[in-house]
Formats: structure tokens, sequence, C-alpha cells
């Protein structure tokens, strides 16, 4: 069975569906590698829709699996720099919660 | 924080989820519609780019490429990763044509030969078979039965078998720049992340 067996709208009901998933997290996730798991999930979603695209409507060839690629590339340097980033909360404050760093509100 | 206001006035995590769910249905709602829209027309794949970006001149005759599927646009020059292409004949009129044939040439190989009677309506199709690896331009003519068919140019196309190829070429070409920036990016993250993960030494 290959990819283009099924039509379009399934993935981009799929996509929309994981996007939904991910937003969802991120707005009710107070745990700060959750939060990322969230952005992780809506990065996914662009992701799907850009090779759905690129194999359904690729008019000019394979421009949808290069973004695709960036965007891996990119996810992955924001994952690196927000555990870090959470691996510094879990030191100072001893927890993940993101309620607990609010000291730049003061 | 958006996220702070949102979580603060929910309900309750076991009972009701609060308006992010509500924000997370709306935006899968939102998608459903637009995804669900009607297609105005059966033989066009309403995500395409619009006819102009496959469609060519070749006197009366307006011609476009799909890939195989018949539906999904091919532009001009643009990559297809199957071994068959449709070609699209629409003519004002079809009246004494008997066939319209396909004639593909790519370098170093056999010409890729295809027909078809004309079909009811404006436009026939006609499916190039057993494509090779290779760039292939085309022509088309139509034969009403009596002496030699006139050829008209059609367009061209490269089939490909997988996509490695057509990503390294693309990654060390268009968007070499792009890519360059990205190892840029990595590094820095990379750097910044050890920075930030760094454990403090007192004394």
């Amino acid at each position: 069975m290959k990819f283009t067996d099924h039509p379009l709208e399934h993935m981009l009901v799929l996509s929309a569906i994981i996007f939904c998933a991910g937003v969802y997290t991120i707005l009710t996730r107070k745990n700060a590698v959750s939060i990322l798991m969230g952005v992780e999930l809506v990065l996914n979603a662009a992701n799907i829709n850009f090779v759905a695209f690129s194999q359904y409507t690729r008019i000019g060839g394979i421009h949808g699996n290069i973004f695709t690629i960036f965007v891996i590339l990119l996810a992955a340097a924001e994952a690196a720099v927000a555990l870090a980033i959470i691996i510094g909360m879990y030191q100072n404050f001893g927890k993940v919660d993101v309620d607990q760093a609010d000291n730049m509100k003061e | 924080m958006l996220t702070h206001r949102i979580t603060d006035v929910k309900i309750s995590n076991e009972s009701t989820p609060g308006p992010a769910a509500f924000c997370a249905v709306l935006c899968l709602l939102f998608a459903l519609v637009v995804i669900i829209l009607p297609v105005p027309d059966p033989h066009h794949n309403k995500w395409d780019a619009g006819r102009g970006s496959v469609e060519i001149k070749a006197g009366d005759l307006t011609l476009a490429q799909y890939q195989a599927d018949g539906r999904t646009g091919l532009a001009p020059g643009g990559s297809t990763f199957e071994d068959e292409v449709v070609v699209a004949v629409k003519a004002p009129s079809f009246k004494g044509v008997l066939r319209v044939n396909v004639e593909a040439f790519a370098e170093g190989e056999k010409k890729v030969e295809a027909s078809s009677p004309v079909e009811e309506g404006d436009t026939t199709r006609v499916r190039l078979r057993k494509l090779k690896e290779k760039k292939y331009s085309w022509k088309v003519s139509l034969y009403s039965g009596a002496g030699e068919a006139k050829w008209m140019d059609g367009s061209d196309f490269v089939v490909h078998r997988g996509v490695t190829e057509p990503i390294a070429l693309a990654l060390s070409d268009r968007y070499l720049f792009a890519f360059e920036a990205i190892s840029l990016l990595l590094l820095a993250a990379l750097v910044g992340a050890a920075f930030l993960a760094r454990k403090e030494v007192k004394g």
C-alpha cells in the first residue's frame, strides 16, 4: 500500500488532531517537560502537513520534505535548549513546575 | 503568561478541562471544516496550486501533465516518484480526431509511446507507463486517420525512484545556505544547552 492510496484529507485530519492535542497539552500542563512534549506534538503536526502536501501536490518537487528536515533540526535545537532550561529549573527550584518559575515577574 | 491564566481558571483536571480544552476543540473543528470543504471539480485536486502552474498552451490545445493519480498536477520540469504520468489534452473540439498520441523522450532511452481514443468532453487523458529514472520531454499529436499527424511540443518532467537523491541535490544546491545556517544554529543550541545546564561550582 502506498502513501498516496489514502486521501490527503486523512493526513490533514490526523495532523489537525495531533496539533490540537499539542495545543491542549501546552495550555493545561504545568510540568515543563509535558509542555515541551506539547510543543513537539505541534511541530510534528506541521511536519505531517508538509510531507502530505509535498506527496500529494508535489508540483514543484520535494520542497515539503526539505522543510520537514529543517523543522526536525529546529525541533532538536529547541529541545536541547528547553531541556537545559528545565535542568536549570530543577537545580534552582527542585521541581520542573512552570508556576514556580515566576522570578521574572518580580 | 497565557498558560498560567488559562490553567488558573480551569475547574479541575478530572472534571472539566476548561477553556484550554475549548480552545483545542475549536482549533480542531476549524481545521476539520477547512479540510472537508467540498471540491468544486472532481478532476482537479483542490489543494493544487492552480491550473495555471501545470497547463501549457500549444496552438488551440491546452496541455497538462499530472501525477499517476491523474489529479495531482506536475509542473513543467517537476518531479514524479512513480513510473507513470498522465498527459491531459484539452481542445476546443475533437471533431474528426480518432486518437490522441503522446511520445516521451529521455536521453539514452527508448521513447515511450502511448495513445488513447478521444474521450467525451473537451479533455482526453493519455497515460505514459513504464517510465525510467530519467528526465523526459514529451510531445503530442491528434490522429484523424488521414495523413501524418502534426506533433506539438508538450512539457517535461523528471522521474525519481525514492526521494534520497532529490533531497540531497536540493540540500546541496537551492537550500545550501539554509542547511549551513541550521548547522550553525545547532552548534549554538548545543553550546547554549551545555552552558545553561552546567553545574555551579562553589568556592
